[in-house]
């Protein structure tokens, strides 16, 4: 297996109708880190990660995960990866405890090993209880807390998380931070997530790519690119970069 | 346990706890068919009760006052029917006198009744019925009321003849036909059976699988939808799952309840037609149709069958695709099954015996259509073409299975839309 657990060459992607989703995008993802996709909406940060998770196809460019090519090698992309889209859903009719057996399910190779996972996931979503009620009782704050423990519990080689604490407040979007970092680090999972929330990246992120116009403009460890552009936070980095060419 | 199962479990419990989908799609119709079929019993049943009790009182009017008068009088009575008799007729209006005897059927004896019976001539007995509901079982008065008159007319015939020593087959039947159909080189001396047993291969069992179909279809798609409207599609889509098991773990579930389904439908069926309708016992047929039909047609019309119902499915998969939510599913599915509504019943009104060779090929081909034309084409002899028509439905089935495996395996499962929706994000 390569060093780099994602690594994307001149990765292109041309919706029908000719709209770019993202232009020659290359970087890479170490093993162990939490790399982040920063960029305004429209910027090509879910196009990128679709492709990673193999639900697009880019038109060009390669795109590897652990070594296996995206498109050649879909179906073992798949065992490795673990993803969360930003409108992801669960099925409101079973509980939260049985959502995370039947995820469980597909990754586990015995009983043992299940079980294993499924106290992973329930210790993650911090819901106690309220795992054994119907997912549809939810809050969405608690949805997205068991969304991120089915996510994470199967200890991916890379977790790929869409804008994991979009819409939700402030009180959930820093439990659900926590509990990825604290996860992450103790299990050594990779991960990669997209975000325009600059202070979450900030937070959880080793390193980060600005994707702006579907192109990579900057790269590197937040206090890294905070530093060389002379600011005092990501959030002031990325307005001068991208300035006034938000759309 | 295997990632087929963990679906199929996921899927049975969504099912069966969705109060939208229990109650939309299996407790309402089959309540509603319940209650239609046991209503429609009760009132038939009610109504044949209604007919036997108001044809129970007759009145007469007996203008004749003759032997044979009295004799119908005395059979009426014999046989348990309450004789009003009508003396000084004050009343001029018929539904007057009717209603105020509490009759609905009043017979009129003309004056030379016994008379004409007397010289062997035909007597002629008036009467009216009295239709107040308009019902059904009021219909029914009319031919209680007739076969009183035929009961008695028979009663006389068999005094005539038991007098007369003449046998009562030879009067009853003086003339006796012997019918044989012929069907392709066979001769069947009951042919009303043969057409009982053609119009239930090439109708009846036709007709539960496509009902069964289209409930099946509907259910599909329904699925799919929900998963897309669930918000779990894109999940589903990286799970590690190969994505035929996911669409195959659908078909099942949707093929057993469909089974389920029109089981339960049929159930009802039964419990109706046994219950409420007496069917004559001429009616009935002994006739094995694969009797009738070259022994290789059940194979055909299985293989057809069977490829139908799994080219129907692929296809309703295939299009529920593209449907964002379940509405726009509903309305793919019945654009889906619009066409196969009209092609399936095509055969019903098309007599192929006088068609060209290649005109019967060309209609064998037709998808789905064609299981009515296989029996169809076993009885005219065209074996070849009977079994061209099933074979060609599994083939249909493994273009429908190619072309569901390119989508399901390409980003087409993901990008295609039945209506274009502007990205907001990407």
């Amino acid at each position: 297996m390569s060093e780099f657990i994602v690594e994307t060459r001149d990765l292109v992607k041309i919706y029908p109708g000719g709209v770019k989703g993202v232009d020659g995008i290359s970087f890479h993802v170490r093993k162990g880190e939490i790399f982040g996709l920063i960029g305004p909406n429209g910027a090509g940060k879910t196009t990128t990660l679709r492709i990673l998770a193999t639900i697009l196809q880019p038109t060009s460019g390669q795109a590897y995960v652990a070594g296996y090519d995206v498109v050649r090698e879909a179906s073992m992309v798949r065992k490795v990866i673990s993803y969360l889209p930003e409108d992801a859903g669960a099925y409101k009719y079973l509980t939260g405890l049985e959502f995370l057996e039947f995820i469980a399910n597909f990754y586990a190779r015995n009983e043992d090993e299940k079980i294993r996972i499924i106290h992973e996931g329930i210790a993650l979503s911090g819901l106690g209880d309220r795992l054994r009620d119907k997912i549809k009782t939810y809050s969405k704050g608690m949805l997205r807390r068991l969304l991120v423990a089915k996510t994470l519990m199967i200890r991916p080689i890379l977790a790929i998380l869409d804008e994991p604490t979009s819409g939700l407040d402030v009180v959930n979007a820093v439990m659900v931070r926590d509990a990825i970092r604290k996860y992450v680090h103790e299990k050594g999972v990779t991960v990669l997530l997209s975000s325009h929330n600059m202070l979450e990246v900030e937070y959880l992120c080793d390193r980060v790519a600005i994707i702006h116009k579907g192109r990579i403009i900057a790269e590197g460890s937040p206090r890294q690119l905070i530093e060389e552009h002379n600011v005092e936070n990501l959030e002031e980095v990325f307005v001068k970069l991208v300035g006034g060419g938000i759309e | 346990m295997s990632t087929f199962f963990n679906l199929l479990i996921k899927e049975l419990k969504s099912i069966i706890r969705d109060p939208k989908m229990l109650i939309a799609m299996f407790i309402v119709p089959l309540v509603m068919i319940g209650i239609m079929y046991g209503v429609m019993a009760a009132t038939m049943q009610e109504q044949v009760k209604q007919v036997e009790r108001e044809s129970k009182i007759v009145a007469i009017i007996d203008l004749d006052h003759g032997q044979w008068s009295q004799r119908f009088i005395d059979y009426l009575e014999s046989i348990g029917v309450s004789v009003k008799l009508v003396e000084g007729i004050s009343e001029t209006n018929t539904a007057d006198l009717m209603e105020k005897l509490g009759v609905k059927i009043l017979y009129i004896i003309p004056s030379n009744f016994s008379e004409a019976l007397s010289a062997n001539k035909t007597g002629i007995i008036e009467y009216y019925v009295l239709l107040k509901s308009l019902t059904f079982g009021e219909f029914g008065l009319g031919a209680s009321a007739e076969e009183l008159v035929n009961s008695f007319a028979e009663n006389i015939t068999r005094s005539i003849i038991t007098r007369e020593g003449i046998p009562k087959e030879f009067i009853e039947h003086p003339v006796n036909g012997s019918i044989r159909a012929i069907i392709g080189n066979k001769v069947f001396t009951r042919p009303e059976q043969v057409f009982m047993g053609v119009f239930m291969v090439s109708l009846i069992i036709p007709l539960v699988a496509f009902i069964m179909l289209i409930f099946i279809i509907q259910f599909a798609v329904t699925s799919m939808a929900v998963e897309k409207e669930e918000e779990m599609f894109e999940t589903l889509l990286t799970l590690p799952v190969n994505r035929l098991t996911i669409i195959g773990v659908k078909l099942l579930v949707s093929v057993i309840i469909g089974i389920a389904y029109v089981a339960i439908y049929g159930f009802i069926l039964i419990w109706f037609f046994t219950g409420s309708i007496t069917i004559p016992s001429g009616a009935t047929t002994s006739v094995n149709i694969f009797d009738i039909l070259p022994p290789a047609t059940a194979y055909y019309l299985g293989i057809g069958l069977i490829g139908a119902v799994i080219f129907g499915l692929l296809l309703a998969m295939v299009l529920s695709l593209f449907a964002e939510d379940v509405r726009t599913a509903q309305l793919i599915s019945n654009y889906a099954l619009m066409p196969l509504i009209f092609m399936f019943f095509v055969p019903m009104f098309i007599d192929i015996s006088g068609l060209s060779y290649i005109v019967k090929t060309i209609l064998s081909l037709i998808p789905l259509a064609n299981i009515g034309f296989i029996p169809k084409l076993s009885i005219l002899g065209h074996n070849e073409l009977a079994m061209l028509a099933g074979i060609s439905n599994i083939v249909y089935a493994a273009i429908a299975l190619t072309l569901a495996h390119r989508i399901v395996n390409t980003e087409k499962i993901f990008t295609a839309k039945f209506f274009k929706r502007i990205k907001k994000k990407r």
